[in-house]
């Protein structure tokens, strides 16, 4: 059995020994430096820019603005971002180019032959700005007097996607409430903080395509966003993702992509064939990509004397920031999250996607799915306490199972088990067991045994998050497998596997490998993986929405059934393609809401321990129970590596990670000042409880499981933190002093 | 990168540095591990002439004993510290501060009167120092001169060392004494502090009590020394000296807290590591080392 065991990673020996060659790693010796040069404007339009001064500076090849791309827009699922700033351009646009409304606008490239001179070049840009009022938050785009940012949409209101749920009758459900919580909960940006800035290598290949080699999670979407923007044929355009480090949905949409492009291919048309590089640092990457959302939620939900949601009312605000970036997909998800993993007879839900000059939100580890879930949890988790129900025994009142009518009107997907995984959790958890008394350990180390200002607590959350695109996204995934061996031979003694899907250190390429030799039956060691690369394989999709195991997988068993009948008929080397397209889902209608919105979900249940020292503010969290319904482990050590990984970022998110975003700039792009978690702050201890019932759809039952533990983490904290202080916080990071301020010591 | 550019140089004499730093006043840094001022080059925040870097003057990086007189070199590092055994017999204090100190790496280039020099609000080694009896010895144009702790500290990143002098060791008289220095951050990872306290307490009931990151400067609060002197400490003389917290310190709000808590905790660290330097004197307080909030 190559699936359910955990073979050494396929990258790890090149990894670990410094072999593997990220994209900042691949400079060859006769690069040239592109250097990228961002407005600094959160909301100004451009009055004159002259780059004559920069062009003359030393080392100058070509210095790149709006003028010299062919379409100057570019966007993953809306065309709203110009690709320069520019005073006038030559190409076609759908948004107004001479407007900067985000600090990282693109204002011009700078090409040189070293980054010193690229550096040096940068500053004499002469750039001249009017400058225009600054929408820095959700109050101020959604004020009467608000200037719009995209008034080319003809929406006349920064609140540019707007999604509603109407379901029940409201007014009967009210009249059945013996409790009403009611909070509007304030929920943070994130950084994705992955490891390695951005970076790329652009060139001209043999063929005369354009080739771009960069970390990202979809192949075929930069190059399509590339060859929009250049106005090339998409076979024109090549792209190919060496190793990646880390993205968690930060690299779903453009960074240098487009730029290197631009640059490779105008230096060729000028006569010079030399390969284009380029790197952010660490404070460009912090300010040049998007965040997770920043959001308001306000929840009012009622429940019946035996705890059963008998309506609730809740509208949602995003801060898109200035750019759409995934926002109105990710707002999908937030949208219909609000209801959590509940049966709800009555719902009236409003979410808006609002545009301001901050930073852009976009796509990160749960997509939305963590905000609703922070507010669905803490919702319940307030109506448990209202009524003196257990938090456990209140959830089984209510969770959704095989049959039931999700918040959309329409029946789940089959294979919902989240009835088994949250009471898998609380009995894995103990959870009606009495605390301990406080361990005395390292921030505390030299207190007495018993201080009366650590108190301890527990508290409980549960989720679910789609596996897949959603809303009618078109979904689908190829493979191609390529069998080889002796004409004569009844069994291939070797096995070629070609798939775009991306390795961004989540293990992907390893798990592909294995479901490769499980599916034509070769050992491991035999199957060969071709990856990532859009001149030698099909469109996977992105790795994203926990998607690339199911996705993966089920394009591979096709792909394998295809080769081997190509082996049957007596093909040498046989070939298998296959693209797989799993059931189709639906738009949210725009009135009701009613849809069928995913065709898969994971389930996910966590209890968490902690100390709070009431005197200082500080928590630690002591335990955290991770409760997963995996469907099957194809790797179980990567499955375990998700589900801490996942709670460690989740840790930053509702611990200590606080962006600050003054006037549309980001004040602290650097991790001395955005304190992401050390491995001393992390939690005392993470179980991983993994459950194995096959989603039925799923490759060998499989389903995604890579967002989930992030989803419930901070809902599951700020119970804890409640049951151990009695105070419900409706915002975080749990700094100290925003710990402290609340408890009032 | 370094936007500005300066002239460097890597004298071997002290004679020959000093000479250096005469010749750039007001536009001159001296390097010696290097961490606070590349930082600082790097962020533009500074755009000195010339940099003199004093690594290759030989006998700056010493730890001795010197009868009752610890003497300690200006190139020491923090690592050196923290690896010293008679920093390990007779100052402690000292290993327990450096073990708080940003992070391995930059513990081995840092060094300790570099930290001092910087003077920043929040530098680790300003309250330890300003509690123990030491002494900070420089060389200039016009010869060496010695410079009481209390008088080093004069302004926000300002000390009594002209631009053209080097500080060549650190002396600390030694008698009997424990000490304790806690360091509040933001979280367990590397940072600076929020707020810090250091406590000198010697057999006669009588204390050095200094505070980091609350005040432009390290500051020394001698109505709080004077309060506690003799007495037996017990939770009326600590709920006294806690309550004189807030006239002693002037903390601002910054990314790091906000005055409030820097004041709340700071008292809250005073408490606990009044109680944790007396037994330490007694032989029952926690081990140095230990974290004490």
């Amino acid at each position: 059995m190559s699936i359910g065991s955990s073979p050494i990673r396929e990258d790890a020996a090149a990894k670990v020994t410094g072999q593997a060659r990220y994209p900042a790693d691949r400079t060859p010796p006769d690069a040239v430096v592109a250097k990228v040069v961002f407005t600094d404007q959160p909301h100004a339009r451009l009055v004159s820019l002259d780059t004559s001064a920069a062009s003359a500076s030393p080392g100058v090849l070509a210095i790149l603005t709006g003028a010299d791309v062919a379409v100057n827009e570019y966007g993953l699922t809306l065309f709203d971002q110009p690709v320069f700033v520019s005073v006038e351009h030559t190409g076609r646009s759908s948004v107004r180019c001479d407007v900067s409304r985000w600090e990282a606008d693109h204002l011009a490239v700078v090409v040189a032959e070293t980054t010193e001179q690229a550096d040096a070049a940068a500053n004499f840009i002469e750039a001249e700005w009017e400058q225009l009022d600054v929408v820095a938050d959700i109050d101020d785009a959604l004020a009467d007097d608000a200037p719009l940012l995209h008034a080319e949409d003809g929406l006349g209101s920064n609140a540019y996607h707007n999604y509603k749920i109407r379901k029940g009758d409201m007014q009967a459900g009210w009249a059945r409430a013996a409790a009403v919580v009611e909070a509007t909960y304030e929920l943070p940006h994130q950084e994705h903080a992955y490891l390695q800035p951005e970076a790329g290598l652009a060139y001209i290949d043999d063929e005369g395509r354009v080739v771009v080699e960069v970390g990202g999670q979809w192949t075929h979407e930069d190059r399509e966003q590339i060859a929009h923007a250049l106005d090339l044929p998409e076979d024109r355009v090549r792209v190919i993702y060496p190793p990646i480090g880390g993205a968690f949905g930060g690299r779903e949409d453009m960074s240098l992509q487009i730029v290197l492009a631009l640059a490779a291919k105008t230096l060729h048309e000028s006569g010079t064939d030399r390969p284009v590089v380029s790197q952010w640092s660490r404070e460009e990457s912090i300010v040049g990509h998007h965040k997770r959302h920043r959001g308001r939620i306000k929840a009012r939900w009622g429940a019946d004397a035996d705890g059963k949601i008998v309506a609730i009312h809740n509208e949602a605000w995003l801060d898109a920031g200035a750019y759409n970036y995934t926002s109105n997909k990710v707002l999908g998800n937030c949208h219909i999250g609000q209801a959590g993993p509940y049966e709800v007879p009555n719902a009236h839900i409003d979410s808006h996607a609002v545009y301001t000059n901050s930073v852009p939100g976009g796509a990160f580890r749960g997509f939305g799915g963590p905000q609703a879930a922070f507010v669905a949890e803490s919702q319940m988790n307030r109506l448990a306490h209202e009524l003196g129900i257990d938090p456990v025994e209140i959830r089984r009142r209510n969770l959704l199972s095989d049959g039931s009518i999700g918040i959309t009107q329409t029946p789940m997907p089959d294979g919902v088990t989240i009835r088994e995984v949250v009471e898998a959790c609380a009995t894995e958890a103990d959870f009606d067991s009495a605390l301990g008394p406080a361990e005395v350990f390292s921030p505390f180390a030299s207190l007495p045994p018993s201080p009366a200002s650590l108190k301890r607590g527990r508290g409980i959350a549960c989720a679910l998050k789609n596996v897949g695109f959603s809303f009618g996204f078109p979904e689908r995934c190829e493979a191609t497998i390529v069998l080889h061996g002796e004409p004569d031979s009844g069994t291939p003694d070797r096995a070629e596997l070609f798939h775009a899907g991306a390795e961004v250190g989540q293990g992907s390429h390893t798990a592909f490998l294995q479901m490769a030799a499980e599916a034509t039956g070769i050992d491991l060691d035999k199957v060969e993986g071709r990856f990532s690369d859009t001149a030698s394989s099909g469109d996977s999709g992105s790795a994203s929405a926990s998607r690339l195991t199911f996705m993966a997988g089920n394009s591979i068993l096709g792909a394998a059934e295809e080769a081997d009948r190509a082996w049957q008929e007596g093909h040498r080397p046989a070939v298998g393609h296959f693209r797989y397209v799993p059931p189709s889902t639906e738009p949210l209608d725009p009135e009701t809401g009613i849809c069928h919105p995913n065709f898969s979900y994971g389930y996910v249940a966590q209890v968490v321990e902690l100390t709070v020292d009431t005197e200082t503010g500080h928590i630690v969290i002591d335990r955290v129970v991770s409760t997963h319904d995996v469907g099957k482990a194809i790797n179980p050590d990567l499955v375990v590596g998700q589900i801490e990984g996942a709670v460690v970022q989740a840790h930053g998110y509702t611990l200590s990670e606080r962006l600050r975003v003054d006037d549309g700039r980001i004040l602290n792009p650097r991790f001395s000042s955005y304190l992401i978690p050390g491995i001393a702050d992390v939690p005392t201890e993470i179980k991983s409880v993994v459950l194995e019932l096959a989603d039925p759809r799923g490759p060998w039952g499989a389903r995604g499981m890579a967002e989930m533990p992030y989803m419930t983490y901070a809902p599951a904290v700020i119970a804890a933190l409640h049951d151990a202080t009695g105070i419900w916080f409706e915002t975080f990071p749990l700094t100290p002093d925003t710990v402290l301020a609340r408890l009032g010591t | 990168m370094i936007a500005n550019e300066f002239e460097y140089r890597r004298p071997t004499t002290l004679p020959e540095a000093t000479k250096y730093l005469a010749e750039h006043p007001g536009s001159v840094r001296v390097l010696a591990g290097g961490t606070d001022l590349v930082a600082a080059l790097r962020d533009d925040a500074i755009a000195p002439d010339l940099v003199v870097d004093i690594k290759a003057i030989p006998d700056l990086n010493e730890i001795r004993l010197d009868g009752d007189t610890l003497h300690i070199g200006t190139l020491v590092t923090f690592t050196e510290i923290i690896e010293s055994d008679l920093v390990a017999e007779h100052a402690p204090l000292l290993a327990e501060m450096a073990e708080t100190v940003a992070s391995p790496g930059i513990r081995n280039r840092a060094t300790m009167v570099g930290n001092i020099c910087s003077a920043v609000p929040s530098c680790d080694a300003g309250p330890v120092l300003l509690a123990l009896d030491t002494t900070v010895h420089l060389t200039g144009p016009n010869g060496e001169r010695s410079v009481d702790i209390n008088d080093w500290f004069v302004g926000l990143r300002k000390t009594a060392r002209t631009d053209d002098e080097v500080v060549t060791h650190l002396t600390i008289k030694l008698r009997k004494h424990s000490g304790v220095y806690v360091k509040l951050m933001r979280y367990a990872g590397e940072d600076l502090a929020q707020a810090a306290v250091g406590i000198v307490t010697y057999p006669d009931n009588t204390y050095k009590v200094t505070f980091g990151a609350v005040a432009p400067t390290p500051i020394r609060s001698s109505r709080i020394e004077e309060t506690l002197s003799g007495k037996e400490l017990s939770d009326e003389l600590v709920a006294e000296v806690r309550a004189m917290v807030p006239d002693e310190i002037s903390p601002i709000t910054d990314i790091r807290a906000t005055a409030e808590y820097r004041t709340h905790v700071t008292a809250v660290a005073l408490d606990r590591g009044l109680w944790a330097a007396r037994g330490r004197l007694r032989g029952d307080g926690p081990a140095y080392g230990t974290r004490l909030i």
